[in-house]
């Protein structure tokens, strides 16, 4: 069954100013047949009909093509005003493997493990059916709301300096590419499926490389319409989480080092599994204690789990109620720093001694929409944290944009345009506030100083970047030439054509 | 025109500017109230449904006589793929305040906004091939 909804409005899910528009064709493909019956042994066969069907379409028409998920970006990496794919109803997924003959023989031991989810299963669903079977996802972003695909696509992590970003765990992509054809795409060097799943899939062709796997999997949707992913889940843990607030002073040198021994932290000097520096640019004086360290152990599971609390009431802050704070922030800036420090408080907040336990969607779990937030997130060597903090921060001084500057350290990934493509450790610098007239300004400042700078970085591809293939060249050298020339053996020039969109093209992508 | 006169004129004149400001951010913003009942998964650790953010069905009705009579709406299953809402709002519409004043209250809109669940029905995940 596919839905299309003609002159289409998109706003993402964080309702950010100049986020999305018109759209000639939203399409929904749904996971039934036309006659509303579902499929009895491959439940996702329908939407992936659906999504071939949308490819022939776009291809008619000569349309541009984009897959959305949650709509979580904060930037139009998900946007055409063509056509575009609602991803939302393809949520099936399944765990396990019963027939060893259809993986590699390394993977068949660890068969209990494996996942296959379709591009639109959000986190928190993951989550809550990993859990029932006692799996977890290895790594996620803070919170719950993104799709697989979307999450995985655009290289969102967490803090965890051991594991890497989302697409790092990723094994396999199921993708409709041009003339509706799909493709199974797993890495040459660390196949997990032969050729009898492909066959099962609906016959998928097998495609075993390397360059295209690194390419395709941090390719924001670049390559097609990514219809599912296979990715080994964990054996649940839980993870312990303590907060403690420091003066800036204090925490600079282990933002630098992840030497962390002067924090005092309660296991002692090993660095933990996430850790996570977060600071209010405007409380750095000594005595301001501005500075907020979160850190999560790694703890095993016993047989009962700890059980979730939540609150059952909240009130959300409107689109207007956001807005007129914006335009507050942007008229008496002198009112920021001490709404900052009232929102980290509550946030952000100070744990008891003996940390809060939880699995990690107890940990990482719902945020509300900010209704008009925004955000930048940019990548950086352990080695250049010192420069880049001296930017960051003086152009947050000048321009007071209401925003923390968290600080979190992620494994390097080999995905090609990663932007935690720094080894071994990417330290990634994120401001997510309130959008303003001061944080675009900001934005704009932090782009031209770090261009200016030399320092290398690379910006995540789901928050706000520079629109110019400059940065992108200079952030990822001959790893942009490998992601081109994998998405030119790929892809022909019409279906490349199809599969850019303005973000692409500006970022010289679009080849 | 007499200085008392004057005198006279202008605070009638203040309250009626600010009865005049005071209806009007009524009229105005009382259309905005919303409220929301979300769902919450089934399967712990019970957050907050998944659901379709960018395919809503909404319904607007009418409710008669201050409440006495109510609007109800029960939306095909298909809407859904049989997996139910995982949220639903209730919002004034712009003009509910103005239809409640002319009305005297006997006749007040508002619109149900359903929010399709995504998420496979409670219970262990299925096992695949």
């Amino acid at each position: 069954m596919l839905s299309i909804d003609a002159d289409w409005t998109f706003s993402n899910w964080h309702r950010t100013r100049a986020v999305g528009g018109l759209v000639e064709r939203m399409y929904t493909p749904r996971n039934r047949w036309a006659d509303g019956s579902a499929h009895p042994e491959q439940a996702f066969l329908p939407g992936l009909r659906g999504l071939q069907q949308i490819v022939k379409d776009a291809e008619a028409d000569h349309k541009q093509l984009r897959a959305l998920g949650s709509g979580w970006s904060l930037n139009n990496i998900a946007y055409t005003d063509d056509y575009l794919v609602n991803t939302a109803r393809l949520s099936d997924l399944f765990v396990g493997f019963k027939t060893a003959a259809m993986l590699a023989e390394p993977f068949r031991p660890r068969r209990e493990q494996l996942v296959f989810a379709q591009c639109g299963t959000q986190i928190k669903t993951l989550n809550s059916k990993l859990e029932r079977v006692r799996l977890c996802l290895p790594t996620s972003g803070a919170s719950n709301g993104q799709t697989i695909a979307g999450a995985v696509s655009t290289g969102t992590h967490g803090s965890a300096h051991g594991v890497g970003g989302m697409q790092d765990f990723v094994l396999g992509l199921h993708v409709v590419g041009a003339g509706g054809k799909h493709y199974f795409i797993q890495r040459a060097s660390r196949p997990v499926v032969s050729q009898d799943f492909c066959t099962w899939l609906d016959r998928a062709e097998l495609v075993n490389d390397d360059d295209l796997f690194k390419a395709a999997v941090v390719g924001f949707g670049s390559f097609g319409l990514l219809h599912a992913i296979l990715f080994q889940a964990e054996p649940i843990y839980l993870l312990e989480r303590h907060v403690a607030r420091h003066d800036y002073a204090e925490v600079i040198l282990a933002a630098q080092t992840l030497d962390i021994s002067s924090l005092n932290l309660p296991h002692g000097n090993t660095l933990p599994f996430h850790f996570e520096i977060v600071l209010n640019p405007y409380r750095l004086l000594a005595g301001e204690k501005g500075a907020r360290v979160r850190v999560y152990y790694k703890r095993a599971a016993s047989d009962l789990l700890p059980v979730a609390s939540f609150e059952e009431e909240e009130s959300i802050f409107t689109e207007d109620l956001v807005a007129m704070a914006s335009g507050v922030s942007d008229a008496i800036p002198e009112l920021v720093p001490s709404l900052l420090e009232s929102q980290l408080d509550d946030a952000v907040h100070v744990t008891p001694p003996r940390g809060i336990t939880g699995t990690p969607a107890q940990q990482f779990r719902d945020t509300t929409q900010t209704n008009g937030g925004t955000s930048i997130e940019v990548g950086f060597p352990l080695s250049a944290v010192g420069q880049a903090l001296g930017i960051i921060l003086g152009v947050a001084q000048r321009e007071v944009l209401g925003a923390p500057l968290a600080l979190r350290y992620v494994k390097a990934s080999d995905a090609f345009l990663a932007c935690t493509r720094f080894s071994p450790i990417t330290c990634v610098m994120e401001m997510p506030g309130i959008d303003s007239g001061r944080a675009r300004r900001a934005h704009q400042a932090i782009f031209r100083e770090l261009a200016q700078s030399g320092v290398p970085h690379a910006y995540h591809w789901g928050q706000q970047l520079p629109r110019n293939p400059n940065w992108v060249v200079a952030a990822f050298g001959s790893r942009r030439q490998q992601w081109l020339d994998a998405r030119a053996g790929f892809l022909d020039p019409a279906a490349r054509k199809m599969f850019n969109n303005s973000i692409v093209e500006a970022c010289g992508l679009s080849g | 025109m007499a200085p008392g006169s004057m005198k006279r004129e202008r605070p009638l004149a203040w309250c009626c500017l600010l009865g005049g400001l005071a209806l009007g951010s009524w009229g105005g913003s009382s259309g905005c109230y919303r409220y929301t009942y979300m769902r919450r998964s089934p399967d712990p650790p019970h957050a907050k449904i998944a659901v379709d953010e960018h395919r809503p069905a909404s319904n607007t009705g009418w409710s008669y006589f201050w409440g006495l009579t109510e609007h109800e709406w029960s939306p095909d299953p298909k809407e859904c793929d049989g997996l139910g809402a995982g949220r639903v709002r209730v919002s004034y519409e712009w003009y509910s305040p103005l239809m409640g004043l002319i009305t005297l209250g006997t006749a007040v809109p508002a619109t149900l906004t359903l929010y399709c669940t995504t998420e496979p029905p409670a219970g262990d995940p299925p096992s695949g091939p």
